[in-house]
């Protein structure tokens, strides 16, 4: 079943960064270092498995990052106007959820590429985060129960793995058994494959991409509130982090055109990106170069899966 | 001739200024094979895209098992029993051959609160079919269709169709991009699945395809039926004469007509 696996590009990714990092500093091999990794890769993991899920399907969300930055913002208010905690996530949550549900609604009944339809709302639910904050910075002093819930709390009182991780961990379960192991997951990669087909044989599509922009959204405001959870403080600046999720997806293997991509690939893919991102803090690196560096990872994998797709090809008996 | 299993009583269809059908009645008998012959533009597709569901005729009556029947959607067509196998519609390339049997109609089965898919069956009874009809070179349902040919791809479609209980399989142009061996394979297993039951209509611009199979060959010319041949009882040359001209007349003298 070898060329099913296209997460490989990924483990290659892993191997080559903790090998290099480890030669340029021994405390890179650290489950210190490893717990740092997992914390940074919750957040942007989380919104990775609702954006592959639905690249899986076709489609794309561009607003992820604003959604996660609103909601988090929206999250934050609500906890300090004293709004029940529970209420509070529950409200949240359902918000994200109906922000991606837009996407779906606007992309799906009028036909335009959801590339366009969600760089419209990156800008929209931008723009709505900088004016209900008036351009502020939303910070708890005190940590909330719910915040530690959320993201704050950690094994131990020095460990660098935060409770996020955890909730990170949660989701991947529930979307792997999703894709992997029912019906509907059959129908998203119908859906993203060949949707022509999927719609002749009787496969709901259009119900499918409408779904899963709603779990593409809902996964962005989940993100939004474990790191508000975490760094008790959300910026209503953009977060930039709608191409970071799409990066990782992509190097976890997903297909920029649908059909193909699994959880498992979308968890290896961010881990890749965060611990090239920590292991360029490690050795000394200015932040700038992890910009500059998750560009050249990005080509080098995609490159290394399409050749490693074509040689299957003519491999093939 | 048995009581036809489905049948096409005058059917009449236009496309704005086109008339595409122009009074068309065809029967397809029980457990045999219907070849609709005929060049581009003659109604071949438009007959089928009717009988399968996709397009509703202007005139006409349209028969299944006795009964007149209105075939408003593909979805209604098929759950009568009657399931077309278009070439490049079928499959998706991107999935397995057991995902790609099942999709749409996935068997599943309860675990906890979670209706779970049931893969050990989807394998198995894609696994079995595909046997059953005959390919040898496919020994697992877990490859991606990518990686078949289009002779195997055809199988599975018609394995699938089979499968779902068809009655009848109308297949659109099944030989039409496959070589020479490729082509007699699907041929066979066409064959095969007449002889289990199954009545089976198809669409050819191959002449030689037809023979071997059909029971029943059909000619059409610019949307008029010009010809019908039981097995046995076809001339080619008087066929090849219809399928360009619409009549049987000798090339050299149909000028003076």
């Amino acid at each position: 079943m070898f060329h099913r696996r296209r997460e490989l590009g990924a483990v290659i990714a892993i191997a080559v960064t903790y090998s290099v990092f480890t030669y340029l500093n021994r405390a890179f091999l650290t489950w210190a270092t490893f717990g740092g990794i997992l914390t940074i890769a919750a957040e942007i993991g989380t919104i990775t498995i609702g954006e592959g899920v639905l690249m899986v399907s076709g489609e794309f969300d561009l607003s992820v990052g604003s959604n996660f930055t609103f909601s988090a913002i929206v999250l934050g208010m609500l906890l300090k106007a004293a709004v029940p905690a529970a209420l509070s996530v529950i409200t949240v949550l359902g918000m994200a959820g109906l922000i991606g549900l837009l996407n779906g609604l606007i992309t799906v009944r009028t036909r335009i590429p959801s590339f366009i339809t969600t760089l419209g709302t990156l800008f929209f639910w931008n723009g709505m985060a900088l004016w209900v904050t008036g351009g502020w910075p939303i910070s708890f002093i005190a940590p909330l129960p719910v915040l530690n819930v959320l993201g704050n709390s950690t094994p131990s009182p020095a460990s660098s793995l935060h409770v996020s991780a955890a909730w990170w961990a949660v989701a991947a379960v529930i979307f792997w058994i999703m894709l992997e192991k029912t019906r509907y997951g059959n129908w998203v990669y119908g859906t993203g494959g060949k949707t022509e087909a999927a719609r002749a044989i009787g496969v709901p599509v259009d119900r499918v991409k409408l779904i899963n922009f709603t779990i593409c959204g809902l996964l962005a405001g989940l993100a939004g509130a474990l790191q508000l959870g975490r760094m008790m403080s959300i910026s209503p600046v953009r977060s930039g982090l709608e191409l970071e999720a799409i990066a990782s997806a992509v190097v976890g293997g997903v297909s920029l055109f649908g059909g193909i991509g699994t959880v498992l690939g979308m968890i290896l893919g961010t881990i890749a990106l965060a611990s090239i991102e920590v292991g360029l803090v490690a050795a000394g690196a200015p932040s700038f170069w992890y910009t500059a560096f998750v560009g050249c990872v990005i080509i080098v994998i995609v490159v290394i899966n399409t050749q490693l797709d074509r040689l299957i090809f003519t491999w093939r008996s | 001739m048995a009581t036809p299993l489905l049948e096409a009583r005058d059917i009449s269809k236009r496309f704005g200024r086109l008339q595409a059908l122009h009074h068309v009645s065809i029967a397809l008998p029980r457990g045999q094979t219907l070849a609709l012959v005929g060049d581009n533009g003659a109604g071949k597709s438009t007959l089928i895209k009717i009988l399968a569901g996709v397009h509703q005729p202007d005139s006409g009556e349209i028969w299944f098992e006795h009964r007149r029947v209105h075939l408003g959607s593909p979805t209604q067509a098929r759950r009568l029993g009657i399931e077309t196998v278009y070439q490049d519609l079928a499959l998706v390339e991107s999935m397995s051959i057991a995902r790609n049997f099942f999709l749409g109609a996935e068997p599943a089965r309860r675990v906890g609160p979670v209706s779970v898919l049931d893969t050990a069956k989807m394998h198995r009874t894609a696994e079995s079919y595909l046997r059953e009809i005959g390919i040898t070179s496919l020994t697992t349902a877990e490859k991606e269709i990518r990686l078949l040919s289009g002779g195997e791809r055809q199988a599975i479609s018609i394995a699938r169709a089979m499968y779902f209980g068809a009655k009848v399989m109308i297949l659109d142009e099944p030989t039409s991009q496959l070589s020479i061996k490729e082509a007699r394979k699907v041929l066979d297993y066409i064959r095969d699945v007449t002889a289990r039951g199954l009545s089976t209509i198809f669409i050819t611009h191959n002449l030689s395809h037809v023979y071997p199979v059909a029971d029943v060959i059909v000619v059409l010319y610019h949307g008029r039926k010009v010809g019908e041949f039981l097995k046995g009882t076809a001339d080619p040359s008087v066929i090849e004469s219809l399928i360009v001209k619409g009549d049987t007349e000798p090339a050299d003298r149909a000028g003076g007509n």
